[in-house]
């Protein structure tokens, strides 16, 4: 195996405590900037009817249920194993807020009297499970247009760290719809700059996240049934052009081997061509001599064409050349493009 | 009006350090500046002030005699320190041998009786004294920037001093330790913003990585991953300070500015960019106006 050097060693590290903490203090600072943080009685928070993340109130631990919960009307422990599952963690969270307080307050909307949750409901499930009648919100502005508010309660929860990658695919394409239906005609959807800034990962990642949204129907299927949990194979099978080594490496990940096929003779390019940017252009190769460049553009323009084009050009410099050849090269996008 | 605090609460940062660089730089760039001491080592005030220091008692380090002040003339007995603002928010400048800059310099006795206020009551006093002070003194008429160098605490000096800022710079070195000064520094930012109205937000001007050594594979992994968090990465300022030899000569005493070095030296030139650049990032002063 190849000797790591001392940085790619440090690098394999996992990130400190403090270090994390840094982090999340910083983005906590961000949203401070940007609404109130104040204490509201518990009893005046209402679930938003259009919250995105429906998992809890599908699996019928609501306000209302959890609060039945404490008062010891019914138990949600009991029972089948997805809401079992969903408590348990509910309740390591109350208590993990009982120790450590809550890092990160919850969004609400002001309603009226009440506040409806825009980010926070299993923080704020958690505050109920402990009884507690206030809890910590940062309370913003109502915005404008009920797309705005899904589009900020989507944006948090992306935030969130506890997501699969299908809820986050999810979310990040509902969004990407909604950011170009708001731009109109133009707007070419989110950048990986965006995604990395809205779900807190390094751009590298974002391009991942960039392609698995745009990926065949089938391999999307298999990331939204959960056969696909990770970003990183999700991405590469998103990457492999050719529908047929698509299906035949998605066929491979389900039965639980990798991406790529058992190298032959044959083998087809590496797989992984999802990274990166999407490829927009095609470069039109290099040469250091002139001639080729005075020929290619003579066959295409013809001898008039060419001289009008070409006037002046010192042949000898070859970086005069390179300039004649955009211009050229932009002449024949005009003329091609015009036809196609 | 810009107040530039500059804060870790780590020693050993850097803080008097860039606190120096950035008040005589802004000088030579025409501002006016008030340079404010409340560490109580009284590093800063010694860079431009012949301090007094008593044998007998090792807490004291406390300015000369101020030409302005009578010497019988209460509170002050001839002397001014920042911590007349604590104890009686009023304050007496001096000049210094800096075109451009004045100060108020440490006293370390008194500032410890700030530091170590234990009643929260107190404690809240103190945390709005100085930015009261700020407002209520028409600071904005004499100065453009108001340069506060703290000491290696989260006392209530630094909280006074935070508060008090439209702008906040903070210098870490790259190293585990001091990152885990940098977290609590981000809490006290989040948590004086959420103490002033909500239309001057402290500017975190940025996070300046301080101490580099060329070639360090610790300092270098610590700042790239700084670097790429998206939200701390915004606050990484794009230009580091290294631990250049030059930097000590010129916060030694009595010697000339980092500025009069040769314009060729590795120190004036990162000096000069970083300085720049903390001139540039610096809000318009939105929170005192003139």
């Amino acid at each position: 195996m190849a000797k790591l050097s001392k940085r790619e060693q440090l690098r394999k590290l996992p990130a400190s405590p403090a270090l994390q903490a840094t982090f999340r203090v910083a983005r906590e600072g961000q949203h401070v900037q940007e609404g109130r943080l104040q204490s509201i009685p518990t009893a005046s928070v209402v679930p938003d009817p259009e919250q995105p993340r429906t998992r809890l109130a599908a699996l019928g631990i609501t306000a209302e249920t959890v609060r039945a919960h404490v008062a010891g009307h019914t138990d949600l422990t009991k029972g089948r194993g997805a809401r079992k599952e969903a408590m348990e963690a509910l309740q390591d969270l109350a208590k993990s807020i009982e120790e450590h307080g809550l890092i990160q307050p919850i969004t609400v909307y002001p309603d009226g009297e009440r506040f409806a949750i825009g980010s926070g409901e299993r923080r704020f499930l958690a505050h109920l499970l402990l009884g507690r009648a206030e809890i910590r919100a940062m309370v913003r502005p109502r915005p404008d247009s009920r797309k705005r508010i899904f589009a900020q309660q989507l944006t948090e929860n992306l935030a969130r760290e506890n997501l699969t990658l299908a809820e986050r695919i999810d979310g990040l394409r509902k969004l990407d719809a909604l950011h170009r239906e708001e731009g109109g005609e133009g707007e070419a959807g989110l950048t990986p700059q965006q995604i990395a800034q809205l779900i807190g990962v390094s751009v590298r990642q974002a391009y991942k996240y960039l392609a698995v949204m745009g990926a065949a129907e089938s391999v999307m299927t298999a990331v939204q049934r959960g056969a696909i949990t990770g970003l990183s194979q999700a991405a590469d099978l998103a990457g492999i052009k050719n529908p047929e080594e698509q299906e035949a490496a998605l066929k491979r990940v389900l039965s639980g081997e990798g991406v790529a096929p058992p190298p032959t003779p044959a083998a087809p390019p590496k797989a992984g061509g999802g990274r990166g940017r999407p490829t927009t252009k095609v470069t039109l190769g290099a040469t250091t001599e002139p001639a080729v460049v005075a020929a290619l553009a003579r066959s295409y323009l013809g001898e008039q064409r060419f001289e009008s084009l070409f006037k002046g050009v010192d042949w000898a410099d070859l970086k005069a050349v390179a300039k004649a050849w955009a211009g050229f090269v932009k002449a024949v996008e005009e003329t091609e493009g015009r036809r196609g | 009006m810009n107040v530039l605090t500059i804060a870790n609460n780590k020693g050993g940062q850097g803080k008097t350090t860039l606190s120096v660089f950035i008040s005589q730089y802004l000088a030579r760039r025409g501002k006016r500046v008030l340079a404010v001491d409340l560490d109580p080592q009284c590093n800063f005030s010694q860079r431009f002030l012949e301090m007094e220091f008593d044998e007998n008692d090792p807490e004291i380090i406390r300015p000369p005699l101020n030409p302005d002040i009578g010497e019988d003339e209460a509170p002050w007995n001839g002397r001014a320190s920042s911590a007349d603002v604590f104890l009686y928010e009023a304050a007496v400048s001096y000049t210094t041998p800096y075109e451009n800059i004045e100060i108020l310099p440490g006293q370390s006795k008194d500032l410890l009786r700030v530091e170590r206020v234990s009643e929260d009551e107190v404690k809240r006093a103190v945390h709005e004294i100085f930015s009261r002070w700020l407002h209520e003194a028409h600071l904005e008429t004499d100065y453009d920037v108001v340069v506060i160098d703290t000491g290696p605490s989260k006392g209530p000096l630094t909280t006074a001093a935070i508060y008090a800022a439209t702008d906040i710079l903070i210098p870490a070195e790259m190293e585990e330790m001091a990152v885990e000064g940098l977290y609590g520094m981000l809490a006290y930012w989040n948590m004086a913003n959420l103490q002033r109205p909500a239309e001057t937000p402290i500017n975190l001007l940025g996070i300046l990585a301080n101490k580099i050594q060329t070639r360090n594979s610790i300092h270098q992994h610590f700042y790239e991953v700084l670097c790429e968090d998206p939200t701390v990465g915004q606050f990484m300022l794009p230009q580091v300070m290294h631990a250049w030899n030059g930097y000590r000569e010129a916060t030694m005493h009595g010697a000339k500015s980092i500025f009069d070095a040769p314009p060729s030296t590795n120190a004036r030139q990162e000096a000069e960019a970083v300085c720049q650049l903390i001139e540039e990032r610096m809000s318009h002063g939105k929170a005192i106006e003139a």
